[in-house]
C-alpha cells in the first residue's frame, strides 16, 4: 500500500498529484491512470473548495493481483459530505447550459468501477477500479 | 501555466495547443486565456493531442466559453485530437452535445 498525506490546499496537492500520477503510471497502463487521476482530481477539488478550514487529507491505494483491481482511499476530517446523496448530474444540453453542479461526483462514478463512502469521524471514499492487466 | 498553453494562428483564427494535466487549480486561468481567444478571434481550434486528463472545473470555462460562441453567428469552437479518456467524459457528461469535438 502507499499513502500521500497533505493539506487540503492547491498548492500541496498538486505536488503529490505529481508524484501519485508518476507511480500510477509507473504500475498502470496509461487509460487506467488518467482515469484514476481525473476521478481523484475531482475528490480533491471537492474536500479543498468545500472545506472553509484547511483539512488533512490521506490518500492511500493498493493493488490486487487475484482480480487486478486498484483500490483508492480518500480521507479526510472536515466536514462530513457523502458524495453517494449527490445524484448523477444532467446530461442534457440545455440543463447543462444552466447548471452543471455534481458533475465532479459524475465522472468519479463513471470512471470508477466501484465507489463507496463511510464517516467514521472522518470522511472516507473509496474508489475501485478493475484493470485490464497489472 | 503559459508553456502548457501555446497559441498559434492569426486572422482570427487561432489554435490553442494543451500541452499536460489541467486541473481545478489551472481552470479559471485557463477560463481566461481561452475566453480571451474566443472573443478576439471568429475561429478557435482547442489542440489536446498532448492533453492528458481534464477537470469538471475546465469543462465548466468550455462551457463558458462555448455559450459566448454560439451567441455570436460568426464564432466557432472546435475541440480536436482529444484522447479516448477525455472523449469519455465528454460523453458521460453530455458535453459531447454541445461542444464540437471533432
Amino acid at each position: 500500500m502507499k499513502e500521500y498525506y497533505f493539506q487540503s490546499i492547491f498548492e500541496e496537492w498538486n505536488k503529490v498529484s505529481e508524484l501519485l500520477e508518476q507511480d500510477l503510471y509507473d504500475k498502470l497502463n496509461r487509460k487506467d491512470a488518467r482515469k484514476i487521476m481525473m476521478a481523484l482530481e475531482e475528490c480533491i477539488s471537492n474536500i479543498i473548495m468545500y472545506n472553509a478550514e484547511i483539512v488533512e487529507v490521506k490518500v492511500s491505494w493498493f493493488i490486487e493481483n487475484q482480480r487486478p483491481s486498484i483500490t483508492i482511499t480518500v480521507e479526510d476530517n472536515g466536514i462530513e459530505f457523502n458524495p453517494m446523496l449527490v445524484g448523477d448530474a444532467s446530461t442534457d444540453a440545455n440543463v447543462i447550459k444552466k447548471r452543471v453542479g455534481g458533475m465532479g461526483i459524475t465522472i468519479v462514478r463513471k470512471l470508477m468501477d466501484e465507489v463507496d463512502y463511510l464517516y467514521k469521524d472522518k470522511n472516507i471514499f473509496v474508489m475501485k477500479k478493475y484493470l485490464e492487466a497489472v | 501555466m503559459n508553456e502548457r498553453f501555446i497559441v498559434s494562428g492569426n486572422d482570427g483564427n487561432v489554435r490553442i495547443k494543451l500541452i499536460g494535466a489541467f486541473k481545478t487549480s489551472d481552470a479559471e486561468k485557463f477560463g481566461e486565456l481561452l475566453m480571451e481567444q474566443v472573443k478576439l478571434n471568429t475561429k478557435v481550434i482547442l489542440d489536446m493531442a498532448e492533453t492528458e486528463f481534464i477537470c469538471s472545473g475546465v469543462l465548466r470555462e468550455m462551457l463558458a466559453c462555448q455559450s459566448v460562441v454560439d451567441e455570436s453567428d460568426e464564432k466557432e469552437m472546435i475541440i480536436n485530437s482529444v484522447n479516448e479518456e477525455i472523449m469519455e467524459v465528454f460523453e458521460m457528461t453530455g458535453f459531447i452535445n454541445i461542444l464540437t469535438v471533432e
